[in-house]
């Protein structure tokens, strides 16, 4: 028998009642108020969400648009992003341009936002892929494409992806609020901003030095990664050749672009390049590499501000040969159109 | 099972639902259950390490109070400190016992390969020994009557709110509560609920934040400048801060759901005057064991003034090499050890030169923060930085004075900065009112709501999504 006490007296039994009563109405209310406050706030960044021009992903859904007719459009990461000025390669080959680069966005994500622009009215000549040989060996963070939230509507490839991304995103999702999570500051600005404004290229910026080369060679001879496993490898690569099924289907073409790093672990890449231009020659389409090997200008660090980022000065040089190819490309289409992959394409949109 | 994941909150409500169905003599049934449960989720196998200390203490507290013979109550005792200093040692500290043994036999080029153990660390393995620890000692000082219920013994151990990261409470509290009948309460709801919601948000708002711009530049050292190695400092002071009094936050709000109170582990750290009154605010917890097990019977201040610096280093390397086993935690003990050494040696001289300067107690008050702050964030970068090297490249480029504009994420800082405000004035009220609840509670009720409102679409709008572990989880 339990000599306890007890931590509260007890109330007449009707009084408990009423007091009951009382004070489930009022977390009833509370949790109404926060679902009220939850759809209001959620409708509320919906209809905004259509104005913003700034940061990623909305502002992709929401200026690719203008430059797409007969355009380029890049998909990437932030190798794309802060590599490719899209100025450049509009002047450069004549066509507009627009880089839809995504930092720290793997495959996955390209193609639910690949989704997403083909629900335009408008079509763009061409579409550059940026690939990245670690992003077949080594998974990005699920939780990234989580940006996609306010597209999981509209998009089933966009819905998968968030619904992967996290386990219990299936409930997370309930609440509209939540699909604009840390995305708020894209509001910020970008309302007021014009079209233009969302096509601004933002290089970045710093220099390596031999000191930082020293340092990041001892960082990156010190770092590990686990090795992706086989089914993920295939799934990688069978999402880029989703990619390019999806665009030839809308007679877009595909360029794939591999840039340079300063320095990098050819462990940590394996066969992931070779595995790339399989692919590529599987699915007859252009595979531009301009690594280091092949371009002694990409062995400079002064054209870099890390050992994956190309600076300003490097981003200019990298958009430079981007554009000669493409020209190459469109002039040896409108030459040897049977070159490339033309057999299911009434047109050639390049030439 | 994270206390910032959605499985903890489908489980804290099952858990509430059916505990309060029980009749209460089965209580603990459930509540010992569902903590065993909670570890398990992490490593089913680490709780029998649990079991195991559950067992030797139970019986060695059991015999420490019935035998009047010292011989067999020390005995006793020491079996049961060598046990789970012991087991403490085997998992957490081997490896760094024998490698700092081996990098010293490399020095003196002696052929030896120290043996190393390839084991994870239990999570909570430091909490739940202190805890338990401190009961034994409790029973052998007779300040306490031993736990006669086994299953009662094993929750005070296990108890799923505090069971991994603290608070480490004593056993005159929170058994005593473990016994108590603890009939449902609506203000338990509210207050509970509350403070698991800034612990929420302190934790996810904050803490997980600032850890992305932190894991930036900690992760990249040589890549920076000082300015941004300082700013990075600072991140993390608040990161720690707010990860852990968040998590604390959480443990005694899903207690307080329970009936159950916990002890409050931190009180406005960053408002300490000095290094002394930042220990009376930061961690309570573990600062009062070391305090009492540790410092007390080492002679605290009763001794000569030598004896006591000496003990007070002493108890601050422990202290510091609790948290991990690593030369950066004996460097960040010893750091706050000579830190506390110098404010017990100089506080009344500056004490007397302050009011000869007759300068206000407010502004004075206000630069003892911010110099303590600074003292705190200095030692933070031991804490930090991955290794030895990397600190004091660290400290040394913000030494070099490398001035220029520091590496920012813009978003990661704004969003960041908006809990901070958040925080820092919900922290000057609780400094000035003791309560900030009580404070909120003399608001309209349409305040009170906006202001949990606010914070809940905090958390659901800028809260960090996929967010890791506790920091502390790992001590």
């Amino acid at each position: 028998m339990d000599n306890s006490s007890t931590s509260s007296s007890k109330p007449l039994p009707g009084t408990r009642v009423v007091e009951s009563r009382t004070h489930v109405l009022r977390v009833a209310t509370f949790l109404l108020g926060a679902l009220l406050i939850d759809r209001g706030l959620g409708w509320l960044f919906q209809s905004a969400s259509t104005q913003v021009v700034h940061g990623e992903t909305m502002k992709h859904v929401n200026v690719a648009p203008a430059y797409m007719r007969d355009g380029i459009v890049v998909f990437g990461s932030s190798r794309a992003a802060h590599h490719v000025d899209p100025q450049v390669l509009s002047d450069q080959t004549g066509l507009t341009a627009y880089n839809a680069g995504s930092n720290g966005q793997s495959i996955s994500f390209h193609r639910a936002l690949q989704e997403l622009l083909l629900q335009q009215p408008e079509r763009p000549r061409l579409f550059v892929l940026q690939l990245d040989a670690l992003d077949i060996n080594r998974p990005l963070p699920a939780v990234r494409s989580l940006v996609l939230a306010p597209f999981m509507d509209r998009s089933a490839e966009a819905r998968k992806l968030v619904l992967q991304s996290d386990p219990r995103a299936w409930i997370k999702q309930l609440s509209l609020t939540w699909r604009f999570n840390s995305l708020i500051h894209q509001f910020s600005g970008g309302m007021r901003s014009t079209p233009e404004h969302g096509n601004q290229f933002h290089p970045l910026s710093g220099v390596m030095d031999e000191r930082r080369v020293a340092e990041a060679t001892r960082r990156i001879a010190q770092q590990s990664i686990e090795p992706r496993p086989v089914e993920e490898t295939t799934a990688a690569l069978e999402m880029h050749r989703d990619f390019i099924r999806r665009a030839r289907e809308n007679n877009i073409d595909v360029v794939l672009l591999v840039g340079p790093r300063l320095l990098r672990r050819s462990d940590w890449e394996g066969d992931a390049v070779l595995l790339l231009q399989q692919m590529a020659a599987e699915e007859h389409v252009p595979l531009l590499q301009f690594d280091e090997d092949k371009y002694p200008v990409f062995r400079d660090p002064t054209v870099y501000c890390d050992k994956d980022h190309l600076n300003g000065r490097g981003a200019t040089l990298l958009t430079g040969l981007l554009s000669d190819h493409i020209r190459e490309i469109s002039s040896s289409r409108g030459q040897h159109s049977a070159h490339l992959n033309q057999a299911n394409r009434p047109e050639d949109p390049l030439r | 099972m994270l206390f910032n994941s959605i499985d903890y909150f489908v489980f804290l409500l099952a858990v509430i639902l059916v505990y309060y169905q029980l009749p209460y003599r089965h209580r603990w049934i459930l509540l010992l259950a569902t903590s065993y449960y909670f570890y398990m989720c992490w490593n089913a196998f680490y709780a029998l390490l649990i079991v195991l200390t559950t067992a030797i203490d139970y019986f060695a507290a059991l015999r420490i109070h019935d035998s009047e013979n010292p011989r067999a109550r020390n005995w006793w005792l020491a079996a049961s400190m060598t046990s789970n200093l012991g087991l403490l040692f085997s998992f957490k500290y081997w490896n760094f016992f024998w490698g700092s043994l081996g990098l010293a036999a490399d020095a003196l080029s002696l052929p030896w390969q120290p043996p190393y153990l390839d084991v994870l660390l239990p999570v909570g393995i430091s909490f739940y020994t202190f805890q338990t620890m401190s009961y034994v000692i409790d029973v052998y000082r007779r300040h306490i009557e031993p736990e006669r219920h086994f299953g009662r013994f094993a929750l005070f151990i296990t108890f799923f709110p505090q069971l991994v990261a603290g608070p480490i409470e004593r056993a005159t509290t929170l058994i005593p509560a473990l016994r108590t009948n603890h009939d449902w309460n609506w203000d338990h709801l509210y207050i509970g609920s509350q403070k698991i919601l800034f612990g929420l948000f302190k934790k996810v708002v904050i803490a997980d934040r600032l850890g992305i711009y932190v894991d930036a530049i900690y992760g990249n050292v040589g890549q920076h400048n000082g300015t941004t190695y300082l700013l990075a400092t600072y991140a993390f002071a608040f990161q720690i801060y707010c990860d852990f009094s968040g998590y604390s936050d959480i443990a005694v709000g899903s207690a307080k759901l329970l009936g159950i109170d916990l002890m409050e582990n931190f009180r406005q750290p960053y408002l300490a005057t000095n290094i002394r009154d930042f220990w009376r605010r930061w961690h309570i917890s573990l600062s009062t064991w070391l305090r009492d097990y540790l410092y007390i019977p080492l002679g605290g201040s009763r001794i000569s003034p030598l004896r006591t610096q000496v003990n007070l280093m002493l108890t601050m390397v422990l202290g510091g090499l609790w948290h991990g086993a690593s030369w950066n935690f004996v460097i960040w003990g010893s750091l706050q050890g000579v830190m506390l050494i110098v404010c017990h040696q100089t506080i009344e001289h500056r004490d007397r030169l302050w009011a000869s300067l007759g300068v206000p107690n407010w502004l004075r008050d206000a630069v003892r923060m911010v110099i303590t702050f600074h003292l705190c964030c200095l030692s933070w970068v031991f804490f930090r930085a991955a290794s030895l090297s990397d600190a004091m490249e660290i400290l040394g480029s913000i030494a070099q004075g490398e001035w220029s504009p520091p590496f920012l994420q813009l978003a990661t800082i704004v969003y960041a900065m908006m809990g901070l405000v958040v925080l820092l004035v919900a922290e000057k009220i609780q400094s000035q009112r003791g309560s900030g609840r009580d404070w909120l509670n003399e608001r309209p009720w349409a305040v009170r709501w906006a202001v949990w409102y606010s914070l809940m679409f905090m958390v659901i709008l800028t809260g960090v999504q996929g967010s890791g572990q506790f920091i502390y989880f790992q001590f």
